[in-house]
């Protein structure tokens, strides 16, 4: 593990403890980029094309060591949203102990966005 | 039908929600999709780097909508046609997801989107006979909202219980009070067994009524 990551590898760790989570369906598909692009919005979305890249925000926190997550996932039906979301928080602070231990002060947001 | 009835969600903004699921290209998402689906060809689609872009990911979106299926109870098994369906859905919701709303408690920072919640709300509602689920809009409760302890991020309520406005057209032979109560029930047991919402406040309104076959009671 480097000192300091890249938000891209970052978002790699937190996506799949994201997708390991009971209850998750999949990371927001990112669809409405491919519209928002014909009318030049969209800006500071921090897509970078991959799979799911709309679905993991991962940024430096203002004025501190630690991490700003934002998680945007659809969900699988049958699940209670808030239980699913606070297993989500868990499972990512818990791979970002163990893989990249100098985010440990990260906070996590996750947005339900769908229910499939 | 609409995802989230009663129209764009007003007085909050939202300016980063494409109207139309138009491609750059000026052809329709939704009916790109439908063409692919059957097959024929076509010369524009065939050529178009924007289309070609859009089925590419409706067909991973399909991938991993499919993939949910074994994590379902056998009740709710579906066919192909729903399936596509649900995808469509799936990115509907993502064009007009509404306001974000806070879900569990006020010091926690999990939230799901409008239209979601509305949706589970409306399903809740249709399970009662005769009773039909039209327009639902959620927001913060007045009540709740003198506390200023934080600022909500942008676009999103301020995390506090929520307060939902549902409007039902109902079946002749129900009482009026009584559906009403049984509407607000149905939500509110939604909202904590299936979202983790807390609820402050369900309006009901009834905006018609349905004669014995289902369909709008009054003329004119």
């Amino acid at each position: 593990m480097t000192e300091q990551q890249a938000p891209r590898a970052l978002a790699d760790v937190v996506g799949s403890a994201v997708l390991a989570t009971r209850g998750v369906a999949f990371l927001r598909p990112g669809l409405a980029e491919l519209l928002r692009s014909s009318v030049g919005l969209g800006a500071g979305r921090g897509t970078s094309g991959a799979a799911g890249a709309s679905g993991v925000r991962v940024e430096r926190g203002k004025g501190s060591q630690g991490l700003d997550i934002e998680v945007y996932v659809v969900l699988s039906r049958g699940h209670r949203a808030l239980d699913v979301t606070r297993a989500v928080r868990s499972a990512v602070v818990a791979a970002l102990e163990e893989q990249a231990p100098e985010a440990v002060s990260a906070r996590v947001r996750v947005t339900v966005t769908g229910v499939v | 039908m609409a995802m989230n009835e009663g129209g764009a969600p007003g007085g909050t903004s939202f300016e980063d929600v494409p109207e139309d699921e138009i491609l750059p290209c000026g052809r329709e998402l939704a009916q790109v999709w439908e063409q692919a689906e059957t097959g024929e060809p076509d010369p524009h689609t065939a050529g178009c780097p924007h289309c070609a872009d859009a089925l590419r990911a409706l067909r991973s979106l399909e991938d991993a909508v499919a993939r949910t299926r074994d994590d379902e109870p056998q009740e709710h098994t579906w066919d192909t046609t729903a399936l596509a369906g649900r995808v469509m859905d799936v990115v509907r919701l993502e064009l007009r997801p509404g306001r974000t709303l806070p879900l569990g408690e006020a010091d926690e920072d999990a939230w799901i989107v409008e239209a979601a919640a509305a949706r589970t709300f409306r399903a809740a509602v249709d399970s009662l006979p005769g009773v039909r689920a039209g327009s639902c809009r959620i927001e913060a409760d007045p009540q709740d909202t003198v506390r200023p302890a934080a600022a909500p991020p942008p676009g999103r309520l301020p995390r506090g219980p929520a307060r939902i406005r549902v409007e039902v057209q109902v079946g002749l032979s129900w009482n009026l009070q009584l559906v009403a109560d049984e509407v607000r029930a149905r939500i509110v047991a939604a909202a904590d067994r299936e979202l983790g919402m807390r609820v402050a406040a369900v309006d009901v309104v009834i905006a018609d009524l349905l004669d014995d076959e289902g369909t709008e009671g009054r003329q004119g």
